[in-house]
C-alpha cells in the first residue's frame, strides 16, 4: 500500500470516528436530560393502572413489590411479569399481578386485581399491539368486565363463562389466559 | 447564499409535486402502517419532520466535509441521534402517544424519505435550501398520513377521536367496516389517492 492511499483511508476513518464521537456525546446528553423524567412516567403509569385494578388500595405508595413471588411464579405460569402486595392502612387488601400473554398482535400486557377473597377486583390494560378496533376492544370495560369477581374455580374460558369479541377471539383468549394464569399463580404461592 | 424564490420552490416541491408518499413513493411502510387514527400520524409526522429537517440541515452543513466513500455511514449515524432524541423525548413527556406509536418512533431511521432526502438533496445542495426542503417533504408527509388517517379512522371506526375527544362521529346507524383500519384498508385509501391525484394532474 503506498503512502497516500494510506492516508486516504485514514481520513476517512478519522472523519467517521469524529462524527460517530459527536453524535455519541450529543446522545448521552439527551438521555441523562430525559432519562429522570422518562422513569418517572413509567412509575405513574404503572402506580395508575395498579389503582385501576385494585381500587381498594387507595394511597399510591400502598403497593409493595414482592420481587420473589414473581419469579416463582414465573416458574409455572411464565407469563406473570410482577407481583405488587397491595395495602391500605397497613392492612393487606389483595395483589395486583402483572401479566404478560401472547395476542394477535405480540404481548398484551395488562394488570390483574385481585382481593384477598382470591376474587378478579378489576383489570387494567398496560400495553398491546393488537388490531386497533377489533382486538384493543379487550380494554373496554363491557369485556374486561366480565372477569370482574371470577376466581380460580371459575373455568376462565373463552365460550364458557367468557364472551369473546366479534373478529377477536385470540386478543379475548389471550386475556383469558392471563387472568387464569395470575389467579392460578396466587393460589400456588398460597396468596389467600 | 440561496435567494428567496429557491427556497419557495424547494420547499413546495414536496407537498404536492414530489409529495414523499404519493410521487416519490418512499416511506410507504410506516405510512400504510400508522393510518389508521389521526392522532398518530400527526405525531408521527412531526416527529419524522423534525429528523427531516435536522438531518438535512446537519448533513448539508458538513456535505463538503463529509467524503464521498463513506457517506451514507455518516448519514445513518447523524439521522439514527436525531431519532434517538425525538424517541427519548417523546418517551418522557407523551407516553400516551408513545405507546400506540411503539415501534415505528425509532423506525423513523429506515425511513426512506429521510435517507432519500440526506442523499438526493442535502449533500448537494445548501443548508437553507435543505432545510426548506427537508420542511416540505415533512408537511406533504403528514399531510397525506392526516387525509389518510382520516379516512380510514371515520370510516373504519365510525368517528375520529383527537386527544380523547370525539370530533366527528357518523351516528350509531353506521356499520363501520373494519377492513379499513386493518392492511388491505390502508392498500384501498393509499391507492385511490394516488389516482384520485393523477386523475387531477392529467386533467391539466
Amino acid at each position: 500500500m503506498n503512502n497516500s492511499n494510506f492516508l486516504k483511508i485514514m481520513k476517512l476513518a478519522l472523519t467517521l470516528t469524529v462524527i460517530c464521537v459527536v453524535a455519541g456525546g450529543l446522545l448521552a446528553l439527551t438521555y441523562a436530560a430525559t432519562e429522570k423524567q422518562i422513569e418517572r412516567q413509567a412509575k405513574i403509569e404503572e402506580m395508575k393502572s395498579s389503582r385501576e385494578a385494585l381500587p381498594a388500595v387507595k394511597k399510591a405508595d400502598g403497593f409493595k413489590l414482592g420481587n420473589d413471588l414473581a419469579a416463582q411464579a414465573r416458574k409455572k405460569h411464565k407469563d406473570i411479569v410482577k407481583i405488587y402486595e397491595g395495602f391500605d392502612d397497613g392492612r393487606k387488601v389483595g395483589w395486583v399481578v402483572q401479566v404478560a400473554p401472547r395476542g394477535y398482535g405480540g404481548p398484551v400486557s395488562f394488570a390483574v386485581g385481585v382481593d384477598v377473597n382470591g376474587k378478579v377486583a378489576g383489570i387494567s390494560l398496560i400495553e398491546n399491539k393488537e388490531t386497533p378496533g377489533l382486538g384493543q376492544n379487550i380494554e373496554k370495560p363491557e369485556f374486561r368486565g366480565q372477569f370482574e369477581g371470577k376466581s380460580e374455580s371459575d373455568p376462565l374460558q373463552v365460550g364458557e363463562d367468557i364472551d369473546a369479541l366479534t373478529a377477536a377471539t385470540i386478543s379475548s383468549k389471550a386475556m383469558a389466559l392471563g387472568v387464569r394464569e395470575a389467579l392460578l399463580a396466587l393460589k400456588m404461592l398460597g396468596g389467600r | 447564499m440561496a435567494n428567496m424564490r429557491e427556497v419557495w420552490e424547494d420547499f413546495k416541491n414536496g407537498l404536492i409535486l414530489e409529495n414523499p408518499l404519493l410521487r416519490l413513493m418512499i416511506g410507504l411502510c410506516s405510512a400504510l402502517a400508522v393510518s389508521t387514527r389521526v392522532e398518530n400520524g400527526i405525531f408521527l409526522g412531526i416527529g419524522a419532520t423534525f429528523v427531516l429537517v435536522c438531518s438535512n440541515i446537519m448533513i448539508s452543513a458538513l456535505r463538503k466535509v463529509i467524503p464521498d466513500q463513506v457517506r451514507i455511514p455518516i448519514f445513518i449515524v447523524v439521522i439514527a441521534s436525531f431519532v434517538t432524541i425525538v424517541d427519548l423525548t417523546m418517551r418522557a413527556y407523551f407516553p400516551a402517544i408513545y405507546a400506540r406509536l411503539g415501534v415505528w418512533v425509532p423506525l423513523i431511521v429506515v425511513n426512506c424519505i429521510v435517507l432519500g432526502r440526506a442523499e438526493a438533496f442535502a449533500s448537494k445542495y445548501p443548508v437553507v435550501r435543505s432545510a426548506a426542503d427537508g420542511l416540505g417533504m415533512g408537511i406533504g408527509y403528514i399531510g397525506l398520513l392526516v387525509v389518510m388517517g382520516v379516512i380510514r379512522e371515520l370510516f373504519g371506526t365510525g368517528k375520529i377521536l383527537l386527544f380523547d375527544k370525539t370530533v366527528i362521529s357518523l351516528g350509531t346507524v353506521f356499520q363501520p367496516p373494519t377492513i379499513m383500519i386493518l392492511f388491505p384498508g390502508a392498500f384501498l385509501v393509499f391507492g385511490f389517492l394516488m389516482a384520485f391525484l393523477n386523475w387531477i394532474q392529467n386533467r391539466g
